[in-house]
């Protein structure tokens, strides 16, 4: 029984009254939810919130899931983003400007360059940070992604080449301010 | 190299430097171009970088996984959905046995015709209460041979101490539906189960109620009119 089928069975003996079945879908794909949302928020506490959002959601609409349209863990990380996509938004409306503009700081001296590149992946526009997440950090295949994300995958490529120059240049302008530090 | 030329190998070289499969016509042409354009050979190697540290942070949270605390709070509401479908059961079953209790009663009821008073209501659901207290009542035969003169007897009874209360788990009305209102004895005990506010000391006297029924001869609603025995 490939993963598919047993996860399709899993949410089936769910909707049947079984508890357990919930608890090893879980168990089964709670990592990869909390790692995609810990990839696009930086942030283990809102990470974590968003787990949890995805896995309640799935109590209460265990009949969503269509498994002919997918896996559950492509189905789990596309209702992740729509959590995260809604908590952001409701953070941004209160946030202060201030707040919103110290969101894309430095990063302190003596950072490594994960580390660095960590914070300069949160501080991108969402667009382009959920593509490198996916295709770089997750290592989705461009046509993974394009479905995931619900966009043709020229432009998963576009944005993907766009995101990497920022980056890359956010890393090689931190590495000319080790060499030379002011 | 003319711009043109670099702009075309964007794409390659990201995909190159992902270490991404690629043709090999293309691979060729991008490692020529590459021996020639200083810009995109520094282009490729900050992307190779930068390909190492994403794969450096991708190692990181590679065993990243949800605190304990997440599979708490799903388990606790995993619990709460199961004990609410519990709950939903019970409420179901009571309601089933409240009815059936009641249509019980309207058969016992029946069955004592001397005590049953009916009066048949045409009227909406909404006029029904006000007009359970004004429409003229007509009492059963008697079983004794009694002088007709019912109307005036069973006026003063009919006065409205309580509105109806419905009868849980049983369908609403329609706002068109006819409905019967049927006067008759019930058990005390049945009424505090089904949630009237009973006043009476001893759970086993009978009380005088209106029962409200609906088109499909189901009871729907209870109305108390006044004590009437002990037993």
């Amino acid at each position: 029984m490939d993963s598919l089928d047993r996860d399709a069975e899993l949410l089936k003996r769910f909707r049947a009254g079984d508890r357990e079945a919930f608890t090893t879908l879980y168990r089964a794909h709670q990592a990869s939810v909390f790692r995609f949302a810990l990839s696009m928020t930086g942030d283990e506490t809102r990470a974590a919130e968003a787990t949890q959002d995805v896995f309640i959601w799935l109590i209460h609409h265990a009949g969503a899931f269509d498994p002919s349209r997918g896996t559950l863990g492509a189905f789990l990380s596309g209702v992740a983003r729509k959590f995260l996509r809604r908590r952001r938004a409701e953070e941004m409306r209160w946030a202060p400007l201030d707040e919103i503009s110290l969101a894309e700081t430095r990063s302190p001296c003596g950072d490594s360059d994960a580390e660095t590149l960590r914070r300069a992946i949160v501080a991108l526009p969402e667009k382009y940070r959920e593509v490198v997440v996916r295709c770089d950090l997750e290592e989705k295949s461009y046509e993974e992604a394009a479905s995931a994300i619900g966009i043709a995958v020229g432009t998963v490529r576009s944005r993907l080449h766009r995101a990497r120059a920022l980056l890359a240049r956010k890393l090689d302008r931190r590495r000319k301010e080790e060499q030379c530090p002011a | 190299m003319s711009g043109l030329s670099c702009r075309e190998f964007e794409r390659p070289l990201m995909d190159r430097a992902r270490n991404r499969p690629m043709d090999a016509a293309v691979r060729m042409a991008l490692t020529a171009h590459l021996e020639i354009c200083a810009p995109c050979s520094g282009a490729i190697e900050r992307q190779i970088r930068l390909s190492e540290a994403m794969e450096a942070l991708a190692e990181r949270t590679a065993d990243a996984s949800a605190p304990p605390s997440v599979e708490r709070a799903i388990l606790l509401e995993l619990n709460a959905v199961h004990a609410r479908a519990r709950r939903r059961w019970i409420y179901a079953g009571a309601g089933a046995a409240l009815a059936a209790s009641v249509a019980m009663a309207l058969w016992l009821g029946s069955a004592r015709a001397p005590k049953k008073i009916e009066a048949r209501v045409t009227p909406a659901p909404a006029a029904v209460m006000q007009a359970a207290v004004t429409a003229p009542v007509e009492t059963a035969p008697v079983a004794a041979p009694v002088k007709r003169a019912p109307k005036r007897r069973v006026k003063p009874a009919l006065k409205p101490e309580a509105p109806f209360v419905a009868i849980p788990y049983t369908p609403p009305l329609d706002p068109r539906e006819r409905v019967d209102v049927v006067r008759m004895d019930m058990p005390v005990a049945a009424l505090i189960a089904a949630g009237l506010p009973v006043g009476a000391a001893d759970p086993a006297s009978d009380v005088r109620t209106d029962v409200l029924v609906g088109q499909d001869g189901r009871a729907r609603a209870v109305r108390l009119v006044a004590a009437v025995s002990s037993n």
